[in-house]
This record gives structure tokens, sequence and C-alpha cells, in this order.
């Protein structure tokens, strides 16, 4: 490619070594894969890391769901896996908490937020928005880093003598503070925590380049009314990660002084192990506020980028605009902000004053307003479709489902009196694990299979993908839905077994189904596995655009190089959602192509050339 | 494509990319420590009895060094951006010393406290008050060495003539906000403990 | 080798083979480029099973929940009285989440079905309707502050019981340990004495206050027994970590939280004999669990819940032996001097539960 199509009057201080020195063809391995500053290298490290932190965070699912259906029987293969752990094959109390809470910090934290929001935002974002990167590659790089050190650590931690964190993946104090409540709550907390840490730092050095590069770096015409949604979901979840996550670290290191040092910020009159604690003043439920002020928008970090996803998936597959493109915004605005302000409907019962408690309530069923809108757009954008089963399709549809059956129990619970008796039940676990864990998952696989083609520059087996579907989509609804009958029987979270009280026990069967149901779904997941392995060596080699898509990222080459275009950027003439637009011999119109160069339909009078809106330029700092 | 080079499109930012990221550093700061000082509110209303102690008086004398450290830093930009380096020198050569007095007043202040009897961990106390004391000021002064670093930096920058006046001073305009930031931050907190601790 | 590792070899071995068999088939397949679903249309597959998946999991729905039904003891039988109008709220949220969940699937998987991907034939271009979207903001929004409403009455009615039921209700205190619960009831003086966690000493593990008189008459029992119709103000405590006593069929739940005493009203309206009957089954108790993450035996904090008439009650806690008698027996040289009345508080607790 001629050198000279590249403007090159802007250079970016960090992160672009060696920008005078053209001929810089060559990058070592380390530089081109390990230490790269490419955002789509960045990216696929991040799938990946996601990809084995949720074969370790399903896996310890699949063991302990064996506890809750044979809470009596020994399982000789658990005692060789998990040796002291699980003596004579039966696991031990401590460590079913302990792989709970591993299981929930790393499917919340480590593939839902890093696996999904990383991958895909620094996939996308460059590529949607027509950028040659991110604003900084070097902080860019270093967010992939942080993560894999917090995940080291947290992996590290599964393998130490007392065992790892067990207070679950919210560890409230005082269980989380105090080694001598729980084994975990030693060096399993602290190697926790410091994991946290990082992964905290990751989150923001991450976000921050997210929020700067779309609203800086916008290719010309890309005004923000005519970024995908997939770029508004990315955006706003970016900003819930900077304003969230820091309270998180607030949290986590007053949490670290009452451990190490012997404060009191969450601790107070406790007398354990036989002695009286020398703590005063300290309130456990402070700590809930912080975490939840984290917590509540961390579930719309984890949903957000799914549902951004399953929006372009949707639109491109049913080849129709996204119905209601404002209002999909308009209502991802309201959820963003709304999040902040309903932190406490996870503290219903922790004793604080029944006035907030109103106060919550109303602010926690609002939100359902903006989730409702978004559910009917997506039916809406269906209809009278031209529907294309792909893979990416099937599970972006599969998300729609899941988002509603899961939103709709989140009616029932912010209800604070509702949510006496059903807090922390599987009622709670139910709600979550559909409409966070099952609907995020799907927003996961449906950029994967999505998107493939751009990552890889080969296809993925559609067969293979529907199979993984049915299997996923039966096998989670089998799982999740008669936890609402468990639920509703009174069945709490976080038990060992289900036996010493006769109105759980009367659920042993459904816990033995529910676990079948798990180890269903468990095996179709070696679908994707296989899948994704093989087609990344021996997949179809895919063409250009392999969905018709309108979106920029298409324009690049199969195998995008560093600096993703290479000539000039591609400008922006429209929306991304032109589908089926009458008139044009196509259905499908892609973004950079002017109108007076379209494809129209004999006898179709095109519309006068327009001079396309000037480049974006300093729009994004105007928002 | 030859170039590891990342080329924008030709762009008038109103802010640069860099700068906007800073900015977003900042709020989240802003988070972390609005989440302790809101941390240290609640606290407050839930215990019975909150104790008070007495905020040493050294801090107004602090506080008045690092708010005098903000304009030798706005004067070293602005000398900077004039391509006079000299006066540049100076001007950052005062703001580090300023903050590194800073950081020597606030060591007084812990020496001062403890002999008062106010330690960060004390199980005689009924509230913690005194903890969220250390921890605010602590985390305010971690953040004060990490922008002294920033400022060696510009101080190597600078000496080296590294900057051109008109562009290209992006670092030394980043660290000043930087700086900045950190000054009201304590103007805040500082304002936010006398209050706290007026009963 | 014995027979069962036989057995179980062999059975591997079958696994082995199948797999074999079908990785060979594939690989024959593929070498003679046969493909056998040629002719199969993905779309017009996966659209059949869209429905066949609709269709089924509808009828599983309906089935597993009448299945399920009579087992639920959180949303049928209340046995108190702010249970019933709470049960009745839950239903009525229950079916409104049914219509939204029923109608929104309906049409999702008709869409999909009727839709797919046909040769020649287009979508409508169709970007947007503001009246159909003002129409689904405006309806949830109003469903919502309905069900906000009927919401917020219950809660107050739980939470902020009138004065009248205060006056009237009866003390008893539960406290949460690794891995139990203490229940302490306040004995003839009606009221509970003193107790925080540093004047706890040998079998004193409630850490009454010796020193206040209103502790002296304390009764500490093994089973939580209540008089039917009677308000009950449960004060709750936790020594260690964070408890949440928890009676399902009362639907009570309330955290125990460490320096931070909790409160709750409530009225048992069923005593256990007539739930006996109600449920048909003559073995049934009440039960209180813990259901706040605790520790390694979280599962296991049982205690049985009896309620009973006023007489019954009466009689059963006149039979109970005040906790100071037990505690002197058990330590003879006690200094008895120093009784006097400690003032009105009734529990230390560094902290008030109005945060
Ligand atoms: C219709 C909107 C929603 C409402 C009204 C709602 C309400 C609630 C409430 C009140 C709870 C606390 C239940 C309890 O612990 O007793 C809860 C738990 C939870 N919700 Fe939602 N929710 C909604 C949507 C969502 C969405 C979209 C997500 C995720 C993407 C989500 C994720 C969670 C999670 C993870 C928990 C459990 C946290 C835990 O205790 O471990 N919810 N929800
Ligand atoms: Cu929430
Ligand atoms: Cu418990």
């Amino acid at each position: 490619m001629a050198e000279s199509n590249i403007t090159s009057d802007f250079h970016l201080e960090v992160g672009d070594h060696g920008h005078d020195d053209h001929h810089h063809h060559e990058q070592g391995f380390l530089q081109k894969y390990i230490f790269s500053q490419d955002h789509k290298i960045i990216a696929k490290q991040f799938l990946i890391t996601g990809i084995i932190s949720a074969i370790v965070g399903i896996t310890f699912s699949a063991l302990f769901r064996l506890q809750l259906a044979y809470p009596d029987t020994a399982f000789p293969f658990l005692e060789s896996l998990l040796g002291k752990w699980a003596p004579g094959g039966i696991i031990k109390p401590e460590f079913y908490l302990a792989m709970v809470t591993m299981h929930g910090t790393i499917m919340v934290f480590f593939v839902l937020t890093a696996g999904l929001s990383g991958t895909f935002s620094n996939f996308l974002i460059p590529l949607q928005i027509g950028a040659r990167d991110m604003a900084s590659g070097f902080i860019n790089m270093l967010s992939y880093w942080a993560f894999f050190i917090s995940a080291v650590i947290m992996f590290l931690s599964i393998f130490i003598e007392t065992g790892p964190a067990s207070g679950g993946w919210t560890i409230y104090p005082p269980l989380s503070a105090l080694p001598q409540a729980i084994p975990g709550s030693g060096l399993g907390m602290t190697l926790w925590l410091t994991s946290m840490v990082f992964f905290i730092a990751s989150g923001m050095l991450g976000a921050i380049n997210y929020i700067t590069t779309i609203l800086n770096l916008r290719t010309g015409g890309m005004t923000m009314d005519r970024m995908p949604l997939t770029m508004w979901a990315f955006l706003l979840t970016a900003i819930l990660v900077v304003l969230s996550f820091p309270v998180l670290l607030s949290a986590a290191l007053l949490l670290f002084m009452d451990r190490l040092l012997g404060t009191s910020f969450y601790l107070s009159d406790i007398f354990i192990g036989g002695e009286v604690l020398h703590h005063a003043g300290g309130s456990p439920v402070l700590f809930q506020h912080l975490f939840w002020f984290l917590g509540h928008p961390e579930v719309y970090i984890v949903l957000l980028p799914a549902l951004g996803i399953s929006s372009e998936v949707i639109s491109v597959n049913s080849r129709k605009p996204i119905f209601g493109y404002k209002a999909m915004i308009g209502s991802m605005i309201g959820i963003a902000v709304l999040s902040f302000i309903v932190w406490a409907h996870h503290m219903f019962v922790t004793g604080m004053n029944p006035f907030l408690g109103t106060v919550f309530m109303l602010f926690t069923l609002i939100i359902a307003v903006p989730s409702a809108i978004k559910a009917f757009n997506y039916i809406t954008t269906l209809w009278k479709g031209n529907i294309r089963f792909t893979p990416a399709m099937m599970f972006a549809v599969g998300l729609v489902s899941f988002f509603i059956t899961g939103g709709i129990t989140g009616i029932f619970l912010g209800n604070a009196a509702l949510d006496i008796p059903l807090h922390d039940t599987y009622f709670v676990v139910a709600h979550f694990h559909l409409v966070m864990g099952s609907a995020s998952a799907f927003g996961l696989f449906a950029g994967v299979y999505h998107w493939f083609p751009k990552m890889f520059g080969r296809m993925m087996n559609p067969r293979l993908g529907y199979i993984h579907f049915w299997f996923t989509f039966v096998g989670l609804y089998l799982v999740f839905f008669p936890q609402h009958f468990q639920g509703m029987g009174g069945v709490s979270r976080h038990y060992y077994a289900f036996t010493e009280f006769s109105f759980m026990a009367e659920f042993l069967d459904l816990s033995k189904f529910i676990t079948y149901a798990a180890w269903f779904t468990f095996v179709g997941q070696f679908f994707f596995l296989f899948n994704f392995i093989y087609s990344i060596f021996r997949g179809k080699v895919a063409p250009a655009n392999p969905w018709k898509s309108n979106t920029l990222e298409w324009t690049t080459p199969i195998k995008p190089q560093h600096g993703n275009w290479p000539g000039e950027i591609p400008s922006v003439y429209r929306w991304p959602y032109d589908y089926s637009k009458p008139g044009l011999k196509d259905d499908f119109c892609p973004q950079h192509i002017p109108d007076e160069e379209l494809d129209y339909e004999d006898g179709f009078e095109p519309p006068k050339p327009v001079k396309p809106k000037e480049p974006a330029q300093t729009e994004g700092s105007k928002e | 494509m030859a170039t590891t080079g990342l080329n924008m499109a030709k762009r008038n930012y109103i802010v640069h990319p860099h700068k906007f990221n800073l900015w977003l550093a900042i709020i989240s700061l802003i988070m972390v420590f609005g989440g302790l000082t809101s941390a240290y509110l609640v606290a407050r209303s839930m215990v019975k009895q909150p104790e008070f102690f007495d905020i040493p008086n050294l801090l107004w004398i602090n506080t008045g060094i690092i708010l005098l450290s903000s304009f030798s830093m706005q004067f070293a930009v602005w000398r900077v951006r004039k391509g006079d380096e000299k006066q540049a020198l100076i001007g950052l050569l005062l703001t580090c010393l300023m903050g590194i007095v800073f950081l020597f007043g606030q060591y007084s202040v812990y020496q001062e406290m403890v002999l008062g009897g106010n330690y960060f961990v004390d199980p005689m106390r009924a509230d913690d008050s005194v903890s969220y004391f250390y921890i605010l000021t602590g985390l305010h002064g971690t953040h004060i060495i990490a922008g002294l670093i920033a400022l060696f930096f510009a101080l190597i920058k600078t000496g080296f003539k590294m900057y051109k006046p008109g562009k290209k001073i992006l670092s030394i305009e980043m660290t000043a906000t930087f700086w900045h930031f950190l000054d009201l931050l304590w103007v805040y907190l500082f304002v936010f403990l006398l209050f706290t601790q007026q009963g | 080798m014995d027979a069962q590792s036989l057995l179980s070899l062999t059975k591997w071995l079958l696994v082995f083979i199948f797999f074999l068999v079908i990785y060979s088939m594939a690989l024959v397949l593929r070498l003679k480029k046969i493909d056998p679903f040629k002719e199969w249309n993905p779309t017009k597959i996966n659209g059949g099973l869209m429905m066949l998946f609709f269709i089924v999991g509808t009828i599983a729905a309906v089935w597993s929940s009448a299945y399920w039904f009579p087992k639920f003891a959180l949303v049928l039988d209340p046995a108190s009285e702010h249970g019933v109008s709470l049960d009745r709220m839950f239903w009525r949220t229950m079916i409104v989440s049914i219509a939204v969940v029923v109608v929104t699937h309906t049409i999702l998987f008709y869409f999909l079905w009727r839709y797919q991907d046909r040769p020649g034939q287009k979508a409508l271009y169709y970007p947007h309707n503001n009246k159909l979207e003002v129409i689904w903001t405006v309806v949830p929004a109003i469903v919502m502050t309905i069900l906000i409403a009927d919401g917020v009455r219950n809660w107050h009615d739980i939470m902020d019981p009138d004065e009248a039921t205060k006056e009237a209700s009866i003390d008893v205190e539960l406290t949460g340990r690794q891995f139990q619960w203490d229940i302490r009831y306040p004995g003839v003086d009606k009221e509970l004495g003193q107790a925080h966690v540093k004047y706890i000493s040998g079998a004193n593990t409630l850490g009454l206050n010796f020193d206040d008189v209103k502790t002296h008459d304390d009764i500490l029992a093994t089973e939580l027994h209540l008089p039917v119709g009677v308000p009950v103000h449960v004060h709750i405590r936790s020594m260690d970590v964070l408890h949440s006593p928890t009676l399902m069929q009362f639907r009570v739940k309330m955290d125990a939280v460490p320096g931070m005493p909790t409160n709750f009203y409530f009225t048992p309206s069923v005593t256990t004999k007539e739930m006996r009957e109600i449920k048909g089954d003559p073995e049934f108790e009440y039960e209180m669990s813990c259901q706040q993450i605790c520790g390694g035996a979280h599962y296991n904090m049982r205690r049985v819940v009896v309620v009973e008439t006023m007489e019954e009650y009466q009689k059963w806690l006149s039979e109970q032996k005040a906790f100071y008698t037990t505690f002197k027996e058990m330590n003879p040289g006690m200094d008895e001097g120093k009784t006097a009345d400690a003032g009105d508080i009734k529990e230390i607790g560094t902290l008030t539960s109005t945060n």
C-alpha cells in the first residue's frame, strides 16, 4: 500500500514506537503476539484468557453440582482430584463454599467482564468507529497484563494450603475478614483481594481507553448517532466501570487494612474462636454499601456489552434496521444512570432504615421500564424480517429470551416486601443466572460466532454451532428454570446440602435433575471449544463480508494488519442499520458507500448526492 | 501496510486523547476518595457514640504549601510554553520541593497524632474516625508521590529542552493537571476532616 | 482382576469403540466428500426447532410448575399475619410476570418461525414507530407504579408496625454464632437484660451482664416457642459473622449483624398443630434456618419453632429455668453483691441499626 495515502500529521506520543521509521515490517514474536499494543491481538488475548477462565469456572460448578445432587455419596475420583478437600470422596463443606466463591468470582469478573467486554470492546471499537487503534495502545497492553496477573493470582490461590476465598463472590466481612471464621479467609482471601486490585486496575485502564477512543477517534462522518449500538453499549459500560470500580477499590483497601493491620472498618463486637476481638465501631453493612455500589453497576457492566452485541447481530441477521435505535440508546443510558441508585436492593434485610428501603425499591422497579423497552424493541426488529439463523443469530435471540425470563423475576426481588422471604434463596440464584449469567454468556457466544471471521480470517463450522446452541439453550433453561421452584420452596443458596431441613429436602430430586442438566450443558460446551480451536487453524477461509453487514469492520482486509485499513480510513455516510432499504438492489447498504455509488433498483430515483457530513472532528469532545 | 505508527485523520481535538485519558483517570480517583469519604460519613452515622480528636494545626501549614505549589507548577507550564526553560526549571524545582516538604509535613502530622494517642489501629476506641484520617491522608500522600515522579520526568524533559514551545508539551501539561487535581483533592479532604471533627 | 473392574473396563471400551465408529464414519464421509446433511436447510430446521422448543418448553413449564406447586413453602400456607398479604402480593406479581413472559415469548418464537429467510423475500424497512414505543414505555411504567405502591404498603406494614402492636408484643432474642442459634426469653420481668460480647466468660457464652438484674430471670432455650396470635418482637444479634435467621413459613428474615442489633416484628397466626392438619403431615415442624453465608456448617443451623396456644406457651415458659440460676450453681464462688439496675439499655451494640 502506498505510504502516501496515510496522512501522518498526528502521532500519538505514547505507544507508537518508531513512527518515523516506516520500514518497521518485522516485529518479533514477543512484540507481535505477547506484548502487543495492537487492539486486535489484545482482544484475542482477552478472549483466550476468558475462555480458559470459563473452563475453570464451569468445571467448579460441575463439581459442586455433584455435591448438591448426591450429598452423602462418596465419589472416589473427587479425592484424587481435590485431595484433602474431599476426604473419602466427599467434598468438605468449607471447600464447597470455596468452589462456589471461585465459580462466582471467575465467571462474573474474569469471564463475563474481562472476557466479554475486554474482548469485544478492544476488538470492535477501533474497527467499528474507523480508527487505526485505541487512543493509547500502551495503556491497552497494560490493561491486558494487569488482567493476566490478576487471573494468575486468582488461579494460584486455588492451590494454597488453606484453600481459596470462601465467603461468596460478594466477600461480605466479617466472614471474609476473619481467618478464624473459615479457612479460606486466610491467605486465600488476601490473594483474592490482591487479584482484585489488579483486576480493577485492568478494568479502569481499559475503560478509560475505550471512552477516549470512542469520543475522540471516530472517522469522518461517524457522528454519535451513526454509531452501531455495540459502540454505545461499550461506551456506557466503560463509563460504568470508571465510576464504579474505584469504589470497589476503596472497599477492598479498607478490608485489607482490617485483615492485615487490625483496624475495625467493618468489624465490631465480635467473639470468635473462644476470644473477644478488640474491634469496635466498624460495620459490616458499610462494606455491603460499598460493594453493591460497585456490584449493581457491575451486573450491567456484564450485561450491556451483551445487549450491544445482540442488537447488532439481530439487526444484521434479520436484515432489518434495529427497531427504535434512539430508544435503544435512551434505554441503555437510562439503565446506566439508574444502576447507580439501586444498589441497596441487595440489602433490604440487613437492618437498614425501612424508609431507605422504600426509596431503593422505587428506583429498582423503575429500571424495569427501560429493560422492557429493549426487550420489545428486539422482538419488533424480528417482525417481518428475513431471519437468517446463523449460530450468532440464534445465540442473540436466545439472549432476548433469557433477558425476559430472568429480568421478570427482578420485579419480585426489587419489591422490598417480597424480598424478605426470597432473599438469599435459589430464586435469586435463578434470577441472576438467567439474566446475567446466561444472557451475557449468550452475548459472548453470539459475538464470537459473529466476529470470528474478522478475528481469525476463517469461518467457524455452523453445524457445530447449532449443536452447541441447542445444548446450551435447552441445558441452561433446564438448569435455571427449576431453581425458581426451589426458591419458592425456600431452599437457601450457599447450602452445602439440602438435607437438614425438611422443606428443603423436598427438593432433593429436583436438585438431582438440575445437576444432570448442568452436566448436559457442560458437555455441550465442548462442541464450542473444539469448533473454536479447530476453526482457527482449519476453518474455511472467510469472505470479506460474510454476513453482508453494514458496519466498518468488514471494509478492512480479511485479516487486518496493525492500523486496520491499508489505505485511508473510510468515511461514513449513514447510520449502520440500513438493511433492506427500499429502492436498493442489495438488502444492505454499507456505511462507507456514498449514496450516489449505491446500486439502485431500476426505475428508482436515487437521492441527489449530498455532501457527507464533515468528519467527526471535535464532535466527541462536545458530547 | 508498512507502518507501525498510528496516524489519525487530521483533526482538531478540543482535548487531546491522552489528556482525555487523564481526566477520566482523575474522575476515577474522585470516585475512590468519594467512596472513602462517604464510607466515613455512613460509618459515623451508625456509631452510637462518635468520638472526636483534634486535627493537628500543622495541617494548615501543609495546606498552604500545597496550594502554593500549584502556582509554581502553573508558572512552569507558562514558561515552557514561552520556551523559557530556565525559569520553568525553577518553577518545577520549587514545585518538587514543596511537594516533598508537604510529605514531610504530613509525616510530622502523623507523629503528632501518635504522640497525642491517636493511633491508626486502636482497639480502645469505639469508632474509627482516626483510622479514616490516616487512610484518607495516607492515600492522598501516595498520590503525591506519584505526582512527584511525574514531576521528575517533567524536570528532566525541561532540563534537556525536550519541549518545543507551542507544541509537544503534552506531558508537562498533564503533570500540571494532575498536580492541581491533587491540590484540590487535598483541600477537599482537609475541609472534610475539619468539618467532621467539629462534632 | 475382579469382575467389577472388568465390567467397568468393558463399559469404557464400549464407549471408546462407539466414538471410534462415529469418528471413522465422519472420516469416510469427509474423504469421499459426501455430505449427508446437504439437503438440510439450516434456516428451516432451526426455525422449526425454535417453534418446537417453545411448544415443548411451555408444556414442560406448566407441567413442572403444577408438579412442584404443593411443595412451595415460601408462597403457600403462610403462618403469620403479614405473610397472608405478602403471599397475595406475590401471586399478583406472579400473574403479571407470567402474562409478560408468555406474551413476549409467544410473539418472539412466532416471529422466529414465521419470518425465516426465504428466497426472494425482502424484509420490511421499519426503523421506528414512536407511537408503539410510547405505548411500551407507558404501559410497563403504569404496571410498575401499581406494583411499587403495593410493595411500599406491605413493606411499611411489616417494617413499621404501629405502636399498639409494639406494646402488645413479647420479646425474644435470637443470637447467631458459628454454628448455632441461641434463643433467649426475658423471663418474668418481660425485659431482656444487657448483653455484650465483652461479658462472655465460661458458660456465659451469650455475654449476659449479670450486673444487670434484668438478666437474672432470662431464659435460654433450644426451641423457639411462640404463642399464636400475639405479636413477637425478635431481637437479632450476631456474635461473630453475618447470619440471617429465617423463619420460612412465617415469611420472616433479617440479618444478624455483629455490633448492630436488628429487629423484626411478626405475629404467628397458625399453630404447629393446625399446620400439621393443613399440610396433612403429622411430622411437620416449623423450622428456622440461616440464610446468610456464614461458614462451613451454614447449611445446618437448624432450630425447631413451635407455635402453640397462649396457655401452652405459658406452661412451657414456666418450666424453663433462668440461666442465671444455672450459672450460679455452676460457679458457686460467684460475687453476688454487684447486682444493680444497669439502666434502660436493652442491648449493647456499638452501632445503631438505622443507617
Ligand atoms: C428488571 C430489572 C431488575 C431488577 C428489578 C432486579 C432486582 C434485583 C434484586 C432486588 C436483587 C437482590 C435479590 C436478593 O439478593 O434478595 C437482584 C439480584 C441480582 N441481580 Fe437483578 N434485577 C434486575 C435485572 C438484573 C440484570 C439485568 C442483571 C444482570 C445483568 C441482574 C443481576 C443480578 C445479580 C447478579 C444479582 C445477585 C447478586 C447476589 O446476591 O449474588 N439483575 N436483582
Ligand atoms: Cu442489583
Ligand atoms: Cu449462616
